[in-house]
């Protein structure tokens, strides 16, 4: 799930933090600056690893904030291909499919009935995806813990190219996440945590499993790639 | 802003984890000084505070099976090394063996998500020894159950326990 990035910047200590070490006052603006933040091409900042390297600090004219060059590690949210995670349902979105969240990332999303087990459908009068298997239907309820596999990613780069169009006040786009993770949950023993791991107190489970494996045969090969 | 490395190294939940419980305990640590020095803590980063909280939050939350927090967590300073070195002789690569430290796999089911072509590469037989090596190491709630039941007696009063004090 996570990696270390390595990155250099210059962080600014205000005058009023030059009583705190300086490592305590570099740290907090590495924190300030990127903890939550998503960088294009490299995942979600969490926090801080360690700092490799800072500079003497140089005073700006006038306003006395001291401007520090450092090289730092960070602590970066961005899961491999084909890493299998444990998150829970969000919603369920009718011809979309399915948001997943992390609690400290929401951006996942599961297209259906795709990146469902074979055959899913969804169910108008509850709101939402079901997994139609031999054995009866099986919902994918919101707030059920889950497993997926994170099959790829999804950047959108935010930054401004240049002032927006006039007209874009009328058909205002949407704004998207910078950081949109596309996951599957077709295998076994991926989707409901609870679909397979309650099976060891009873024989129910069992034949269950059975009735997935031929729909899956087809799916597998193109997702174990990513190890 | 320059970016050297976009992260070719990989970071395990347990070591998250640990950064993450020492930047908080630091926290609380500063506010409680600030406090007796009857100063107000300036720039408290309140980003940094809610995603390392939601982060510890995901990785130990009761609800989900999670090898880090509860009665059967194992401790990944002793865990991790031990695990690379018992499952070294199946020559599985760095992100198999991360994710087996994640997510503590207990069933070939779960095995064959996390390893790649794993029924191919293994025999039965030794399928069953890496779930037994991980179950052994990095211990779990379930006694790991295989199809064929031809297993031992003694293993039936573990699962009972396994059941009972799994229901988290």
């Amino acid at each position: 799930m996570f990696t270390v990035a390595v990155i250099e910047d210059l962080i600014e200590i205000k005058p009023e933090d030059f009583d705190l070490l300086s490592i305590q006052a570099l740290e907090d603006g590495i924190h300030a600056k990127y903890a939550d933040r998503v960088i294009q091409g490299v995942g979600l900042c969490i926090c801080l690893w360690d700092l490799l390297e800072a500079s003497e600090g140089r005073i700006g004219n006038g306003t006395g904030i001291a401007h520090v060059n450092t090289r730092f590690r960070m602590v970066v949210f961005r899961p491999f291909k084909g890493e299998v995670i444990q998150g829970q349902i969000r919603r369920n979105v009718k011809g979309v499919g399915l948001q997943l969240s992390l609690d400290f990332f929401d951006d996942i999303w599961v297209p259906c009935p795709i990146g469902l087990p074979k055959p899913s459908s969804f169910d108008e009068s509850e709101g939402v995806w079901m997994w139609n298997s031999q054995n009866g239907d099986a919902a994918y309820d919101e707030s059920e813990q889950v497993r997926f596999r994170v099959e790829r990613e999804v950047w959108n780069n935010q930054t401004l190219s240049g002032p927006p169009p006039r007209s874009s006040s009328t058909q205002r786009e949407e704004r998207r996440a910078p950081y949109i993770i596309i996951a599957s949950m077709t295998e076994d023993g991926l989707g409901p945590i609870r679909w397979w791991d309650e099976e060891a107190e009873g024989e129910e489970g069992e034949e269950e499993v059975e009735g997935v494996e031929a729909a899956d045969g087809i799916e597998v090969e193109g997702q174990s790639n990513g190890f | 802003m320059r970016i050297v490395d976009t992260g070719t190294a990989q970071l395990s939940n347990a070591e998250v984890l640990s950064r993450i419980r020492d930047l908080r305990s630091r926290w609380k640590e500063r506010e409680a000084q600030a406090r007796e020095r009857n100063s107000s803590l300036r720039s408290r980063p309140g980003n940094l505070i809610s995603v390392i909280e939601n982060v510890e939050h995901r990785l130990t939350r009761p609800e989900a099976p999670t090898p880090l927090a509860g009665p059967t967590a194992y401790n990944p300073a002793t865990a991790i090394p031990m695990l690379c070195q018992r499952l070294k002789p199946y020559r599985l690569t760095k992100p198999e063996l991360l994710q087996i430290s994640n997510l503590r796999p207990w069933k070939i089911t779960h095995m064959t998500l996390v390893i790649e072509d794993f029924e191919a590469r293994f025999s039965e037989e030794q399928q069953r020894e890496i779930v037994m090596v991980v179950y052994e190491v990095l211990g779990g709630t379930e006694y790991p159950k295989f199809e064929e039941s031809e297993e031992m007696e003694e293993t039936e009063a573990e699962q009972v326990n396994g059941i009972t004090n799994g229901v988290t």
